[in-house]
């Protein structure tokens, strides 16, 4: 195996059912960029439910003012492709796809830039790809950002429609720069 | 609200360092296609792969296809995919389907001087027999003009998926392809 600049920080793995997973203290100043994977999230039922994301403030505490705006280019394997945008949200919606049930599930890589930055917004890129419950794929290509000149420490992985997932797992990775 | 950190399997907490870990590269030269197999032998959840100087002998694109006998043979029927393709000639593209005999991801070539494509896409749980084997995707190929493409595809049968297939879809192909396994992923 040859040794890359693609440092693992920390991983978080669901296996009981939960609406919201947070992850914290991943972000620090030791990077500026950092890679989020997550794979294989897949609901307790059968119904599809959206995957969000809220930054963690310096002290853990959610973030949840009207400071996020996002754009997505949502990508159906059976239909037409559609462009969904938003700003001054609460969240970002959807970024991390919206799964449903095992065997179906979704999966996503996540670049961040800035979030431990108190001078720079934090910023993020992501693509995804999922099916649904009638085994359709969708995918998603992904910009947002939290317009906020604030240190973030971690982030929280939630849905909000009372469709809890019970599988997944979350890893946080730096790039080294040096 | 959120449960506590002991209700999760939670790992890490400082950087361990050296994640993304070179499985193989290979180096094609006018080949029919380009096999990966044997991938349970270095398991991962996610996997990265580069492909860099893609050429083709023919005006060609590159797909993807997998295997569940480790590269015996390789599935031919149940592919979906959606991409975004656009040039630089202003004309953007959505292509789609939900049964192919391949991932298609716009990755092209022809016999053209400084014609090449390059991009690199993820998978995901090709090795986990209870679900389905995902990929995303971002490339640009130098052809009649410059393009993009970025895009998902899945093969929704849940089965292992142990080998995987970049092949042309017409002549050979040639350049470098090289494999990677996300750790802790």
């Amino acid at each position: 195996m040859a040794v890359g600049n693609l440092e693992f920080i920390k991983s978080v793995e669901v296996t009981t059912s939960t609406s919201s997973v947070d992850v914290t203290d991943c972000f620090s100043a030791n990077y500026d960029v950092y890679k989020i994977t997550t794979n294989d999230f897949s609901t307790v039922g059968t119904l599809q439910t959206a995957l969000d994301l809220r930054f963690l403030d310096s002290g853990g505490s959610v973030v949840s003012a009207s400071n996020y705006d996002y754009a997505y280019l949502n990508m159906k394997a059976n239909t037409t492709f559609a462009e969904v945008k938003n700003t001054n949200q609460t969240f970002i919606d959807n970024i991390f796809g919206v799964p449903d049930q095992s065997p179906e599930g979704a999966s996503s890589v996540t670049y961040v830039f800035n979030p431990f930055s108190s001078s720079s917004y934090s910023f993020v890129t992501n693509q995804s790809a999922l099916t649904n419950a009638s085994s359709v794929m969708k995918g998603q290509k992904y910009i947002g950002v939290l317009k906020q000149t604030a240190t973030m420490s971690g982030f929280r992985l939630f849905e909000q429609s009372t469709r809890p997932f019970d599988s997944g797992k979350i890893s946080v990775y730096g790039l080294a720069s040096n | 609200m959120p449960l506590g950190a002991s209700r999760f399997g939670l790992l890490g907490g400082v950087a361990d360092l050296g994640k993304l870990e070179l499985i193989e590269t290979q180096t094609a030269s006018a080949d029919s296609s380009v096999d990966f197999i044997d991938l349970a032998t270095n398991s991962y959840n996610v996997y990265f792969v580069t492909v860099n100087d893609l050429q083709t002998s023919a005006t060609s694109n590159a797909r993807i296809k997998f295997s569940n006998n480790n590269g015996t043979s390789f599935i031919a029927s149940g592919y979906q995919y959606a991409f975004q393709r656009g040039t630089t000639g202003g004309s953007f593209v959505e292509t789609n389907s939900t049964s192919d005999t391949r991932i298609k991801m716009s990755l092209l070539s022809d016999t053209s001087t400084g014609s090449s494509g390059n991009g690199y896409f993820y998978l995901y749980n090709l090795l986990d027999s209870a679900k389905y084997s995902f990929t995303t995707f971002q490339n640009i190929s130098s052809f009649s003009d410059e393009r993009f493409a970025f895009g998902s595809g899945v093969l929704p049968t849940a089965e292992t998926h142990n080998a995987f297939q970049i092949q042309p879809s017409a002549g050979t192909i040639s350049g470098n392809f090289s494999l990677y396994g996300i750790a802790e992923s």
